[in-house]
C-alpha cells in the first residue's frame, strides 16, 4: 500500500517537472524525488546489511534532498539566475509528450514483465519514463542550470531502475552514480560562475557561438 | 424509511442547498485568508431569493433563445445532479453508463449558456464563450479518461457500482482513486471557474471566462445560470469525495466523511485562490491537461496492477 502510493506520487512528480516553469519548483521537486526514493529503497531492500543500508539513506536522504537542493539553491540566488525554466516549447506540449513518455514507460514495462520483478513492475515503467523525461528536460530548456537539474532526475530515474530489476542493491554501481552527479553539481557550480562573468546571461545560446 | 426514499430525500435535499454553501464556504475562506471577516456561508442563497424576486431586463436585439438557454442549462445540470452518487452512496437516478449521461448532460448545460452569450451579440460575451469551448475542449476527453480508468478498474458501469467496489477491486484500487479525484478536482477548478483557470471576483471583461458570459443576464434568468455554475461545481466535489472515500465505511461514517471532505475542498479551493494568481489565458490549457495525464498514469498502474494479480 505505501509503496504503491510512493510510485505514484513520483510519477506525478515528473509529469509536475514538465509542466511547471520555475526553477525553485524543480529544486523542490528533485528534494521530493530523494524523500520517496529514500522510503522505497526501505520499504523494497531486504536489510541485509546496516553498510549498505546507512549508505543509501545518506545517498538518498543526504545528497538528494538535502545537499543537492541547498547547493542549487545557493548558486540560483549567488548567480542572481531568472526564475523562469526557460523552455524551447510550450509547457502544453512538454506536459503531452511526458505523458506519451509514461504511456511508453508503462508499455515496455508490460511488454518487459519477465525481466523485472513481479511486484516492481510499475517500478519499472516510472523509471523508464523518468529517464526519458530527463533527457526531454536537458533537450528542450534552455538555462545550463537545468541542464544539470535533468541529469540528476536521470540519476533518479536510474535508481528507481535498479530498485526495480536489482535483487540487491548494486553498491558500486549507486557508488558510481553518486559520485558521478557530484562532481557534474560542482563543475557547473563553478562553470555557472565562468560563465556569467563573460556573458552575464545564463543561456547556453551564447555557448553555441564559441570559436578557437 | 426505506433505503432508496432516504436516498431520495437526502439527496435532493443536498441538490437544493449545497451548492451554495459549498460556494459560500468558499468565498468565506478566501475572506478569512484575506483578513476580512467574510459574508456568511448563507449569501449566496440570500442572493438567490433576492434575484428571484426582481425583474428582468431583455434587450431588443436578443431572441427567445437567450431567454431561455439559463433555465434550460439549470435543467440540464439539475438531471445530472440526479445521476451523481451523494453521501448514501447511491443516487437518485442508476443504470450502466449514467456517467456518460452526465457528462452529455453538463455539455449541453454549458452548449446552452454558450448560446445564450453569442445570443446577445456582445463581443465580450462571444470571448467568454469562445474560451469556455476551448477548455472544455481539453476538459471532457480528460473526464472521459478518468470514468474510463474507474470503470476498468472496478468492473463497474454505473457511478454508484463503480464507487462501491472501486478500492476493494485490487491493491492498487486505493493509488488510482486518490489520482483520479486529483484529477476530478482539477476539473471542479475549471468547470467551476475558481482561480488558477478563471477568476470569479474579476471585473474586467477581457480575462474573465465564464462571468462574462452571464453578463447580461438579469433577474430570475441569472439566479438560474448562479445556481446551474454552482451546482456544477458542487457535483464535482461530491464525485470526488465518494469516490475518495472507502465504501466499506458504515452509512453514517459515510455520510460524516462525506461532509468533511465537502468542506475540505472548500478550503482547499478558497486556500488556492488566496495563494495562487489566475493563470494566463495561454497557460490555462496546460494546466487544464494535467487531468488527462493523471488519467493516463491512473490507467496504466492499473492496467498493470491488474496484470500483476
Amino acid at each position: 500500500m505505501m509503496m504503491e502510493l510512493l510510485i505514484v506520487f513520483f510519477g506525478i512528480t515528473i509529469m509536475y517537472m514538465a509542466v511547471t516553469s520555475r526553477l525553485e519548483a524543480y529544486i523542490k521537486i528533485l528534494a521530493v524525488q530523494g524523500v520517496i526514493l529514500c522510503l522505497l529503497a526501505l520499504c523494497s531492500i531486504p536489510a541485509s546489511s546496516w553498510l549498505i543500508l546507512s549508505f543509501l539513506v545518506l545517498e538518498t536522504l543526504g545528497l538528494k534532498s538535502i545537499f543537492l537542493p541547498w547547493y542549487l539553491r545557493k548558486l540560483v540566488l549567488e548567480n542572481e539566475i531568472g526564475r523562469e525554466t526557460e523552455p524551447y516549447i510550450p509547457n502544453f506540449y512538454s506536459l503531452l509528450i511526458v505523458t506519451l513518455f509514461m504511456a511508453f514507460g508503462f508499455l515496455l514495462s508490460y511488454w518487459a514483465y519477465k525481466a523485472v520483478h513481479a511486484e516492481r513492475l510499475i517500478h519499472f515503467a516510472v523509471s523508464i519514463a523518468t529517464v526519458l523525461t530527463a533527457l526531454f528536460i536537458i533537450m528542450t530548456r534552455k538555462k545550463l542550470l537545468t541542464h544539470i537539474m535533468g541529469y540528476i532526475l536521470l540519476e533518479n530515474g536510474i535508481f528507481l531502475l535498479s530498485l526495480s530489476v536489482a535483487y540487491e542493491m548494486p553498491l558500486v554501481v549507486n557508488m558510481g552514480m553518486a559520485l558521478d552527479v557530484f562532481m557534474c553539481v560542482f563543475l557547473v557550480g563553478v562553470f555557472v560562475k565562468k560563465i556569467r562573468d563573460t556573458f552575464d546571461k545564463q543561456e547556453i545560446d551564447n555557448l553555441s557561438d564559441l570559436k578557437d | 424509511m426505506s433505503a432508496t426514499t432516504m436516498t431520495l430525500v437526502l439527496n435532493l435535499l443536498l441538490i437544493a442547498l449545497a451548492p451554495f454553501l459549498f460556494t459560500g464556504a468558499v468565498i468565506r475562506v478566501t475572506a478569512v485568508c484575506a483578513g476580512r471577516k467574510g459574508a456568511s456561508v448563507l449569501q449566496p442563497l440570500r442572493d438567490f431569493r433576492k434575484l428571484m424576486r426582481k425583474g428582468m431586463v431583455l434587450s431588443e436585439t436578443s431572441s427567445w433563445i437567450f431567454l431561455t438557454a439559463p433555465p434550460v442549462a439549470l435543467a440540464a445540470s439539475l438531471a445530472a445532479a440526479c445521476l451523481v452518487p451523494m453521501g448514501t452512496k447511491g443516487a437518485i437516478v442508476s443504470f450502466e453508463g449514467d456517467f456518460l449521461l452526465f457528462a452529455y448532460l453538463l455539455g449541453l448545460a454549458k452548449f446552452f449558456s454558450i448560446l445564450g452569450a453569442m445570443d446577445t451579440g456582445s463581443s465580450f460575451e462571444g470571448m467568454g464563450a469562445t474560451r469556455e469551448v476551448s477548455f472544455s475542449t481539453i476538459v471532457e476527453p480528460g473526464f472521459f479518461m478518468v470514468m474510463g480508468t474507474l470503470c476498468y478498474a472496478s468492473g463497474a458501469r454505473s457511478f454508484a457500482e463503480i464507487i462501491a467496489s472501486l478500492q476493494t477491486a485490487s491493491a492498487w484500487g486505493i493509488p488510482v482513486a486518490l489520482i483520479c479525484a486529483s484529477a476530478l478536482f482539477i476539473m471542479l477548478l475549471a468547470e467551476g471557474c475558481r482561480v488558477p483557470v478563471d477568476d470569479p471576483k474579476t471585473h474586467l471583461e477581457l480575462t474573465m471566462i465564464h462571468e462574462v458570459m452571464v453578463l447580461d443576464n438579469s433577474g430570475p434568468n441569472l439566479a438560474f445560470s448562479l445556481y446551474g455554475a454552482f451546482l456544477r461545481s458542487f457535483l464535482l466535489a461530491a464525485l470526488v469525495a465518494v469516490i475518495a472515500l472507502p465504501p466499506q465505511w458504515p452509512q453514517w461514517l459515510f455520510f460524516a466523511g462525506f461532509a468533511a471532505l465537502l468542506l475540505l475542498q472548500a478550503i482547499l479551493v478558497g486556500l488556492v485562490e488566496s495563494v495562487m494568481a489566475r493563470l494566463r489565458m495561454t497557460h490555462v490549457p496546460q494546466f487544464v491537461m494535467i487531468i488527462s495525464s493523471l488519467a493516463v498514469l491512473a490507467f496504466f498502474v492499473i492496467v498493470l496492477g491488474v496484470k500483476l494479480s
